[in-house]
C-alpha cells in the first residue's frame, strides 16, 4: 500500500536484466553489507571499528588486503576522523563510504551536518545500538535518532536482505539526490545473526550503481572548487539550508524510483512503508527495524483467530514518508507506535511524533498510543506484542484520549 | 543562476529526466560553482535555487581575502642571511612564503598568521619573530593620551 509513483527523477540503471544471476547465501547482516561494499567497490572507505559494525570493516579490510577491490582504505583513530576523512574523499570527487555505530555516530555529530550541508553523496552504514550511559552494546535506535535531524537520508533495514539491498540503493540515491545516506541495520539482531538472503552477481551491481562522475570536485585540476564557504551575513545561510530542505524532500521520489529499479532487477519490492494485514485492520502497529518481523508473526496469529489487526513497517525514515504512512493506516480505529529510542521529555517516542504529524496532516483523528520497546537490546517477546494489540482493542472501544500522556515502556512496570 | 555571475564553469548533471541510461543525473539544482570574488555576484539577492549545490565556489578566492589581521608576532626576513633552501616555504601552513624562480622573495603578510613555524624551521637565522606592534610605522597608542574613563553619570 505504498504511494511510490516513479516520476523519472533518476536515469535508468544500465543493467542487462537477462544476465542477472542471484545466489542464495547464509550469512550475518554485516557480511551481507560487506559483500555489497565489495561489489560497489567505492573509491574510499575511511572507518574506525566499533561494535557491532566491526565485522563489516574487518571483512572489507580482507577484500582490500586480497586485492579484490580498488578502494583506498583509510584506517583512522576515531569516528570523528572517519567522517572527516570520508568528507574529504567525497569532496575530492570520490565515491566515499564509511561505517559506524552508537558512540561512534555520536562522535561524528558535527561532521554529519557538514557532510549534508556540503551536499556530499556519502554512504554510511550504521549498526543501530544503544547509547551510554549505562553502557550497552546491543541493538536499539538511540544512536540513529541522534542523527535524525542532521540532513541525512535514513533507511531502516528489517533484516540482512534489506541491509544488502539498501546499501546498493543508497549508492545511487546519494549521488542522484546529492545528499549523504545512512542505511542502518539493528545491532546484533541483524548484524550478527546468520540469515538467508540473496546477493546479485558482481556485474549486475556494478552496472546498477554505475560509475560515479562528480559534478564538481576539489581535485579536478581544470576547474577545482572551493567547499565550505562562509555564509554569515544576511539570509544566505537560511537560503542554503532551504535548498537542503528542498533536496531531502525531493529525495523521497528518488528513493522510490531507485528502489523500484532495484526491485525490477532482483524481484524484491522497495516501499517507503511496508504494510501487512492493514487493509481491513482496526488495530495497527507502526514500527521500524528488525522487530517488525515479531509484530508480523503476532499479526498472522491474531488474524488466524479472526482479529482485524495489521502492522506498518517504516523503511524510509528520513525523509519521512508521511503520505504513504497516513494512507497505510487510514482505516485504523486505534494505532500503536513502537519506538526503539527515547526522545526524553517529548510527548511521545520519535517515530510516534512523526506518525502523529502524518496523521494530523492527513486529517486522521484516531487514538495513538506511544510505546518504547527493546531498549539496549531488550527482548521483544511475542506476548508483549500481543499485549499491545489487547491494549489497542480497549483504546478503540472506550477511546480514552487521543494520545497517552507519556510513552509506555513495553514489558517494564 | 543570475547572468551577471562570471567565473562559471562546467555545468553538468542537472539534466534530470532526460538522462541517458547509465548516466548519473542530479536533482534540478544548479551545480555551477560560484566565483565569490566576483563583486557583481550578488548572492545575497539570489533565490534558493540559484545557489550551487552545497554552496561550492570557484577555488582560490582566499587570495583576495585578508586573513593576516589577527597576527600578533611577525616573521621578519633577513634577505642577506637567507640561503633560499625553501624549508620555510615547505613548512608554512598558510602558503605565505612568496617565491619566484626558486628564490624566496618575502612574506605575504596579508595571509601570514604569525605562527612562527618558518622561523623555527629556518637553519640560517634568516627569520626573526618580532612583536607586531614593533613593526608598525604608526606609534602604538600612548596610554597617557587615552581619554579618562569615568563611571556613572
Ligand atoms: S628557511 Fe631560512 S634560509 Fe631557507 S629559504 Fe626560508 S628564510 Fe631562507
Ligand atoms: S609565521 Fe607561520 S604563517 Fe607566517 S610565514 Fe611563517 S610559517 Fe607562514
Amino acid at each position: 500500500m505504498t504511494d511510490t509513483t516513479p516520476t523519472a527523477v533518476v536515469g535508468a540503471a544500465a543493467v542487462d536484466l537477462s544476465a542477472v544471476e542471484q545466489r542464495t547465501i547464509a550469512s550475518t547482516g554485516n557480511l551481507f553489507v560487506a559483500e555489497a561494499f565489495r561489489q560497489i567497490d567505492p573509491d574510499a572507505v575511511c572507518a574506525y571499528p566499533i561494535t557491532p559494525q566491526t565485522t563489516i570493516v574487518e571483512e572489507f579490510a580482507k577484500f582490500v588486503a586480497n586485492g579484490r577491490v580498488h578502494t583506498e582504505y583509510v584506517t583512522v583513530e576515531s569516528e570523528h576522523s572517519a567522517m572527516s576523512a570520508t568528507i574529504g574523499a567525497s569532496a575530492a570527487g570520490g565515491r566515499a563510504f564509511t561505517v559506524t555505530s552508537s558512540q561512534g555516530l555520536a562522535l561524528m555529530w558535527e561532521e554529519l551536518h557538514i557532510a549534508s550541508g556540503l551536499r556530499l553523496p556519502i554512504v554510511m552504514i550504521n549498526a543501530n545500538r544503544a547509547i551510554s550511559a549505562p553502557i550497552n552494546i546491543h541493538g536499539d535506535h538511540s544512536d540513529v535518532m541522534g542523527a535524525r535531524d542532521s540532513g541525512w537520508i535514513i533507511l531502516m533495514a528489517e533484516n540482512a536482505q534489506e541491509a544488502y539491498d539498501n546499501t546498493i540503493i543508497a549508492t545511487r540515491v546519494a549521488e542522484a539526490a546529492r545528499l549523504p545516506v545512512m542505511p542502518t541495520l539493528d545491532g546484533f539482531i541483524t548484524t550478527h545473526s546468520i540469515a538467508r538472503g540473496q546477493v546479485a552477481d558482481d556485474a549486475t551491481v556494478k552496472a546498477f550503481v554505475g560509475e560515479y562522475v562528480p559534478d564538481d570536485s576539489l581535485l579536478r585540476s581544470t576547474s577545482p572548487v572551493m567547499v565550505g564557504a562562509f555564509a554569515n551575513l544576511g539570509p544566505t545561510y537560511m537560503k542554503v539550508k532551504k535548498a537542503e530542505r528542498d533536496a531531502i524532500d525531493a529525495s523521497l521520489p528518488i528513493i522510490g524510483e531507485v528502489g523500484a529499479q532495484w526491485a525490477s532487477v532482483i524481484g524484491r519490492d522497495y516501499g517507503h512503508v511496508e504494510s501487512y494485514g492493514v487493509d481491513d485492520a482496526d488495530l495497527v502497529v507502526v514500527i521500524m527495524g528488525s522487530a517488525a518481523g515479531n509484530v508480523r508473526a503476532v499479526v498472522r496469529r491474531l488474524r488466524e483467530q479472526g482479529q482485524r489487526v495489521g502492522v506498518v513497517k517504516v523503511r524510509t525514515y528520513r525523509p519521512f514518508p508521511a503520505a504513504d504512512l497516513a494512507a497505510a493506516v487510514s482505516g485504523a480505529r486505534a494505532i500503536a507506535v513502537l519506538d526503539r529510542a527515547e526522545s526524553f521529555g517529548a510527548p511521545a517516542g520519535p517515530l510516534a511524533l512523526d506518525t502523529l504529524a502524518a496523521l494530523y496532516g492527513a486529517g486522521i483523528q484516531v487514538p495513538v498510543r506511544s510505546y518504547l520497546y527493546g531498549l539496549g537490546g531488550a527482548d521483544v517477546r511475542l506476548d508483549l506484542v500481543e499485549q499491545v494489540y489487547a491494549d489497542l482493542a480497549d483504546v478503540a472501544d472506550d477511546g480514552d484520549g487521543l494520545l497517552n500522556p507519556t510513552p509506555r515502556y513495553l514489558g517494564i512496570r | 543562476m543570475p547572468e551577471n555571475n562570471t567565473g562559471v564553469q562546467g555545468a553538468q548533471g542537472a539534466s534530470g529526466a532526460s538522462a541517458a541510461p547509465g548516466a548519473r543525473p542530479c536533482i534540478p539544482t544548479t551545480t555551477i560553482p560560484v566565483d565569490f570574488r566576483d563583486a557583481t555576484a550578488r548572492f545575497g539577492d539570489w533565490d534558493v535555487a540559484d545557489f550551487p549545490v552545497g554552496m561550492a565556489g570557484v577555488a582560490g578566492n582566499s587570495v583576495d581575502y585578508v586573513t593576516g589581521g589577527w597576527r600578533s608576532m611577525r616573521p621578519v626576513w633577513d634577505a642577506d642571511k637567507c640561503k633560499h633552501c625553501l624549508l620555510c616555504w615547505v613548512n608554512c601552513p598558510d602558503s605565505s612564503i612568496t617565491v619566484a624562480d626558486e628564490q624566496m622573495t618575502g612574506i605575504d603578510y596579508d595571509h601570514c598568521k604569525g605562527c612562527g613555524i618558518c622561523a623555527v624551521e629556518c637553519r640560517f637565522d634568516a627569520l626573526d619573530m618580532r612583536p607586531e606592534h614593533e613593526c608598525h610605522d604608526e606609534p602604538v597608542l600612548d596610554a597617557a593620551a587615552e581619554p579618562e574613563i569615568t563611571q556613572g553619570a
